[in-house]
């Protein structure tokens, strides 16, 4: 293991939250003050650019640069803050909020001062109760302290700060679903340009950043972006990222740890503590069920943006799902196209059908029924998919589709020639309940 | 139909957002609090007391899987069985929630006080999986051994508020006892 201290999860085991008077007590709010105190918005631009964050929400897009497009103009501009953390695997967000809300409010102010916003939005998924009544109270704390509210630390600057529950869709954590959600519209993602940062919230100026770049960026402002570079591969990879490691491991949980110092292996192995089995890897899903899986033979590439991409995949929202040999990888692949079945919001034609009928064709497969033939029509309809939709929900969903096919088309024949799946062990028991053509079933042994 | 209370939480929420429409979400979860459910009727007054179209408002109450058109059971129990669930037995689980509760997955028990749903959301609660919602509770590292005491609990609390009525679920089902962790073939 390498010797790290972390510094966004620094209570690792803790399950109550931080209070105001414990965050500042660790420094907490300096880089808020700092700002505030002795630096321009635009100052503040340049310290985060610098800095090289980079997006950590999946899109990995330079946050300094994003708030450097919102323009310099008259009237309303706002800052979102994306809390809808919904990806597969993915429970990061959760506990910086339920932990650490200061941090995240934090960020949020200096996020926004940076972009001369006063309104800024933390649209939190609905299921999050724990968190967003955290962070309720937090707000409340930290305005009565005179952090935020108006004229914010006798400085001239108004900053409200409002706690938006979402209410059960994973295409708001898209940016522009997410703007339409908050304007009370159905949340159907928009049609680009003009892009947030012209035309967001109410058609104003708008930043939307993801709630672990947000916790990142106090750290930047109180200690300086040269300090943040040397966490991490700079220039194009630096800082803390945060890993959600589940599925098939004996410690699943988030590990935060410099961007590119281990490898999944070592990730898995030290970290996780090897596969909870006992039986080799399989797999392994780097961005929940949203990028292409990552085969056995490039478990030594290091997690960073670069290195993942270059793998043939992507660091996304880090968010590790480990599958061992003894994982049906056919029925993980029908098990994600569910997912994108019923989370696709259903405007744009190729992702509402297109998901539906890739998931019924894995189904298929997996059963052992079908031909030969259905994995090119998956590849296929696949083709008609990505790309052919307005956001990135469409691309996301063939990428357990077309990977799984190319990776283990072995193990896609091998359910055909024995005419089911060969796998009968995951979640088979006898009286369970079978997910299968007509929805759930009974005692139906799958082979 | 929405009582005093609900309709000035409602007009509190308006107060709230730079543009009235963004207040209609709110609103509607304020509705369903009271309620349990979304009835046509409710939806039409969150609109009329926001102000926007009956349409504004039915568009959301149709779209989010946290509202709900129809009427349900008083505590839902909401099974995720998406991937990272999935590998820790989630379809057990929720099997073994059926039998105990005596309810098929996506039903309500008779007397409208539990339903039990799986489905293939992700709660974000992956490295404590299985688990489930019971309402807005998270239950999490849902072992055989949780499983059996959540159904005992969810037994009891039904029966306390059906009015003496006993169910006739049992409580611990046959395919949790004497099994390991993980699932076996049949």
């Amino acid at each position: 293991m390498i010797d790290y201290k972390p510094i966004l999860l620094p209570h690792p085991g803790r399950t109550t939250p931080v209070s105001l008077e414990e965050y500042r007590q660790k420094g907490g709010y300096r880089g808020w003050e700092k700002a505030l105190r002795e630096m321009s918005p635009d100052d503040v631009i340049e310290e985060v650019k610098a800095s090289g964050l980079r997006g950590r929400g999946g899109a990995g897009f330079p946050c300094g640069a994003k708030w450097g497009f919102v323009p310099r103009i008259e009237g309303p501009k706002y800052l979102c803050c994306n809390a809808d953390e919904s990806e597969p695997g993915t429970f990061k967000d959760r506990e910086i909020m339920e932990i650490e809300p200061h941090m995240l409010l934090e960020g949020v102010a200096i996020a926004s001062y940076a972009i001369r916003a006063n309104d800024a939005f933390i649209y939190i998924r609905g299921e999050y109760v724990t968190a967003a009544d955290g962070l309720e109270a937090a707000i409340e704390e930290a305005t009565r302290a005179g952090l935020f509210g108006a004229d914010a630390l006798g400085k001239g600057f108004d900053l409200r700060i409002h706690v938006f529950r979402g209410a059960g869709a994973y295409i708001c954590g898209e940016e522009t679903a997410l703007l339409e959600s908050l304007e009370g519209r159905r949340p159907m993602p928009r049609s680009r340009p003009p892009f947030p940062a012209v035309e967001g919230l109410y058609r104003r100026p708008t930043a939307v950043n993801n709630v672990e770049t947000l916790a990142n960026v106090p750290l930047i402002l109180a200690n300086g972006s040269a300090w943040y570079q040397t966490i991490g591969v700079p220039p194009r990879n630096t800082g803390p990222k945060i890993f959600c490691l589940s599925g098939r491991v004996k410690r699943p949980g988030n590990y935060e740890l410099p961007l590119g110092s281990v490898t999944f292996r070592e990730l898995i192995d030290q970290y996780g503590g090897g596969t909870s089995t006992g039986a080799p890897v399989k797999g392994v899903l780097p961005a929940g069920a949203s990028a292409p899986i990552i085969t056995a033979d490039r478990l030594d590439t290091r997690l960073d943006y670069d290195s993942v991409q270059e793998a043939g995949s992507m660091l996304g929202s880090a968010s590790l799902i480990v599958l061992d040999e003894t994982v049906c990888i056919v029925r993980a692949a029908a098990l994600m196209e569910e997912f994108f079945r019923h989370e696709s919001c259903g405007k744009c034609t190729p992702c509402r059908e297109g998901t539906g009928w890739l998931h019924d064709i894995l189904v298929r497969l997996e059963g052992g029924r079908g031909s030969e033939s259905d994995l090119e029509l998956l590849m296929s309809l696949s083709g008609e998919i990505s790309g052919k939709v307005l956001c990135a929900l469409g691309d996301f969903a063939t990428s357990p589709v077309t990977a799984t096919v190319r990776g283990f088309r072995d193990e896609y024949l091998q359910h055909l020639e024995l005419g089911r799946c060969p796998y009968p062990d995951w979640g088979s028991g006898a009286g369970s309940w079978e997910l299968g053509d007509g929805g759930w079933q009974t005692g139906a042994h799958r082979g | 139909m929405l009582t005093p209370e609900t309709r000035d939480k409602i007009l509190t929420e308006v107060e709230r957002y730079p543009q009235r429409r963004t207040a209609v979400l709110p609103a509607l979860k304020h509705a369903q609090a009271q309620i349990g459910w979304l009835p046509p009727e409710a939806i039409g007054e969150v609109a009329d007391l926001v102000g926007v179209s009956h349409a504004a408002a039915n568009e959301l109450a149709t779209f989010y899987s946290m509202l709900r058109t129809r009427p349900g059971g008083r505590t839902r129990v909401e099974v995720c069985l998406q991937l990272p669930c999935a590998l820790a037995g989630a379809e057990r689980l929720l099997g073994a929630l059926a039998e105990g509760l005596g309810i098929r997955p996506g039903e309500a028990t008779t007397d409208g006080a539990i339903e039990l749903i799986g489905t293939p959301e992700c709660f974000g609660a992956c490295h404590r999986a299985p688990m489930c919602r019971v309402n807005d509770d998270y239950r999490e590292h849902l072992t055989p051994e949780a499983t059996c005491a959540l159904i005992e609990e969810l037994t009891a609390d039904r029966r306390r508020t059906t009015d003496g009525r006993r169910p006739r679920a049992r409580h611990s089902p046959s395919s949790l006892v004497g099994r390991p962790a993980r699932a076996e073939g049949a």
